[in-house]
């Protein structure tokens, strides 16, 4: 960032906005459904929803809720929880009542922005788990709770709040992602950890104040952080893609060629949707010069079909768990036909360490698969009130000088090739044993990938009753294939599996569905088909696809 | 039949499929004709799925292109799309008795 006017360092991820209203407080920061807010209106707003908070009790170090469909003054919202001193914590707003109240309960969640499709879940939540505040809606909660409307909001000073002494090692924001044992894990981002990302990124993809960056991902997910703040770190608009454009792919590309979108972050899923349902032949999408995507791995015949239909774009596969933000990224090469070879995750930003390491902690050889440990200024304080899972997750290295590395172990398997770059091998949980061989889940998906016909799969295991795993597949076929007479059957793609597979690899059952259950982060819901193969187990005897 | 008759038999037509989906989903089944659908549940892996449905039952070509929240954002909506694509109550089987 040496061309940077203000080359003073940043402490917290507020400042960004700040500085970049100093700079220009004219020029856009969020766009959504036609509306602007400028970087000016976006630092006074923000600053009002601070004072607000400070008035009604927010102290250094807590934490507010924000369950709310996608809105401006959502993101007004989310900027002064973190100028308040306050951690903002984002809830899904379709997550059912339950679910929502235990992220309440968990995280002591007094204030919560709501907006007018989750007030009546929060209210209805407000006595049990206590909350103080509704923030975004009018019309009170008689003795439970108040509520503050946004006109309101806007009536409290817009100068900023000042006297907190807020360092880098201030709350800034909390995750939560389902942990394996259904208990949501709280992942917590400093504003250290959080800019260090904004900033490595931002740097990293070149990203300039005429750039326009799209947030797509629900704010719940850990990859909207990437277009919220890398992108006031340098000064660009992001825009906003509503929930329904999010999900109707032609709408989508309808949004990129209205909004003339320079950068496009967002999961390999929306991508393949865009590509096969977006409409992308009467659409302009000439000002796409990024597409950055993960979250998960895109199907490689998919990317090199979108790679061709946005020549002018450059292609990077980020990679990284919640808990570090993000550790690596791949600038996607041309991609020879016909490959369906997964791309790699590639190369740590700037300022990161990586080990490779067996179960036994030991580094592995070169190019040897093991478990990806990271150490970088982007990785989280730590779980919320889970002390001992955050240790566990943390591996320590004592240095030569007798101080201490600190890595986080990302439980994802990895071997780095020739040229130095990472390749995902799946998830350590991912690896599974069937009938005494290691089985890695991702490669049978790979495999399936690579028939002509098949558009997404999910393979996922269900226990068998005999103590062993039974792998089981789902698929989806590409929209040419489903109508066509050659469609394959559950039985043809078993026997493409078997081609290509060890006998004890092939999945037990192959089914062709219309659609692949989605978490509401756009990832397979890998959980929901294994409810369904035990519920389904429970009812009859023999598998109903083959 | 009149042109509100018309429409509101298409209306029911995709009231009812899109309930069905709905309450597969564990959402509550009652849909409006200006209900924003999204904002009731319905996700895209509903919409891929009322697509396909639309285009079995009046034997019609939906484009990509055409498959936006102007057109398909509430049920409304569809209908006016869809009888702008020249479907009526006769196009469809099940209403044709």
């Amino acid at each position: 960032m040496s061309n940077s006017p203000d080359s003073s360092p940043l402490t917290l991820l507020t400042e960004a906005i700040t500085r970049a209203a100093d700079h220009g407080a004219e020029r856009p920061a969020i766009r959504m459904n036609g509306a602007e807010l400028s970087y000016g209106e976006l630092e006074r707003r923000s600053n009002s929803v601070a004072h607000l908070l400070r008035d009604r009790g927010v102290r250094r170090g807590d934490r507010v809720g924000l369950f709310a469909h996608k809105s401006v003054e959502l993101l007004v919202a989310l900027h002064g929880v973190m100028k308040a001193g306050a951690a903002y914590v984002p809830i899904n707003p379709d997550a059912p009542p339950a679910y929502a109240g235990h992220i309440l309960a968990d995280c002591d969640i007094d204030h919560l922005v709501v907006g007018s499709t989750t007030q009546a879940t929060a209210s209805a939540l407000a006595q049990d788990v206590g909350l103080r505040c509704l923030i975004g809606v009018s019309g009170g909660l008689g003795d439970t709770a108040a509520s503050v409307d946004w006109a309101e909001v806007w009536s409290y000073p817009d100068t900023p709040l000042t006297g907190l002494g807020l360092s880098g090692d201030d709350l800034a924001y909390i995750i939560l992602t389902s942990g394996s044992t259904g208990r949501p894990k709280g992942i917590v981002h400093s504003h250290r950890s959080g800019l260090a990302y904004a900033e490595v990124a931002a740097a990293t993809f070149e990203f300039r104040p005429d750039d326009r960056i799209t947030n797509h991902a629900p704010l719940n997910f850990d990859l909207s952080t990437l277009e919220l703040f890398a992108g006031a770190v340098a000064g660009a608009t992001v825009v906003v893609v509503a929930e329904g454009h999010a999900r109707l792919p032609a709408s989508f590309s309808q949004l990129l060629q209205d909004e003339a979108v320079t950068v496009i972050n967002t999961v390999p899923f929306a991508l393949v949707q865009l590509l096969h349902r977006g409409g992308l032949d009467d659409r302009d999408l000439t000002a796409v010069r990024l597409v950055l995507f993960g979250g998960e791995v895109f199907p490689t015949r998919d990317l090199r079909a979108l790679m061709q239909r946005l020549p002018g774009a450059r292609f990077g596969n980020v990679y990284g768990p919640a808990e570090v933000n993000g550790c690596t990224y791949y600038t996607v090469p041309d991609l020879p036909p016909g490959s369906t070879d997964p791309i790699p995750i590639g190369g740590l930003y700037d300022g990161m360490e990586a080990m490779v390491v067996d179960d036994a902690d030991r580094p592995v050889s070169p190019g040897e698969p093991g478990e990806l440990l990271i150490k970088s200024p982007t990785r989280m304080l730590g779980y919320w009130r889970q002390p001992e899972l955050t240790e566990r997750s943390t591996y320590r290295k004592v240095r030569s000088d007798g101080g201490e590395d600190v890595f986080h172990r990302t439980g994802d398997l990895v071997h780095q090739d020739d040229d130095g770059l990472f390749h995902l091998g799946g998830r350590k949980d991912r690896l599974i044993k069937t009938r005494g061989h290691r089985v890695e889940l991702d490669e049978i998906e790979t495999v399936l990938l690579s028939h002509q016909a098949v558009e997404q799969a999910v393979v996922y295991t269900v226990p068998d009753g005999d103590g062993s795993q039974q792998i089981e597949a789902l698929v989806t076929l590409l929209p040419a294939a489903r109508s066509s007479i050659d469609a394959p059957t559950g039985a043809d793609l078993k026997r493409h599996t078997q081609r290509l597979l060890p006998r004890y690899a092939v999945p037990h059952t192959i089914e062709v569905a219309e659609s692949v259950p989605r978490t509401s982060t756009g990832k397979a819901d890998r959980v929901a088909l294994v409810d369904r193969a035990m519920r389904g187990s429970e009812s009859r005897s023999s598998p109903g696809v083959e | 039949m009149s042109e509100a008759t018309t429409d509101d038999a298409l209306q029911t037509t995709l009231t009812g499929y899109i309930g069905e989906q709905l309450r597969e989903l564990g959402e509550d089944d009652q849909v409006l004709p200006d209900d924003d659908l999204v904002m009731i549940g319905f996700d895209s892996v509903g919409y891929v799925r009322l697509i396909a449905f639309i285009q079995d039952r009046f034997s019609i070509d939906v484009p990509d292109a055409d498959v936006t929240i102007e057109n398909f954002g509430t049920v409304s909506n569809m209908a006016s799309y869809l009888r702008e694509l020249g479907v009526s109550a006769g196009s469809d089987p099940g209403l044709a008795s």
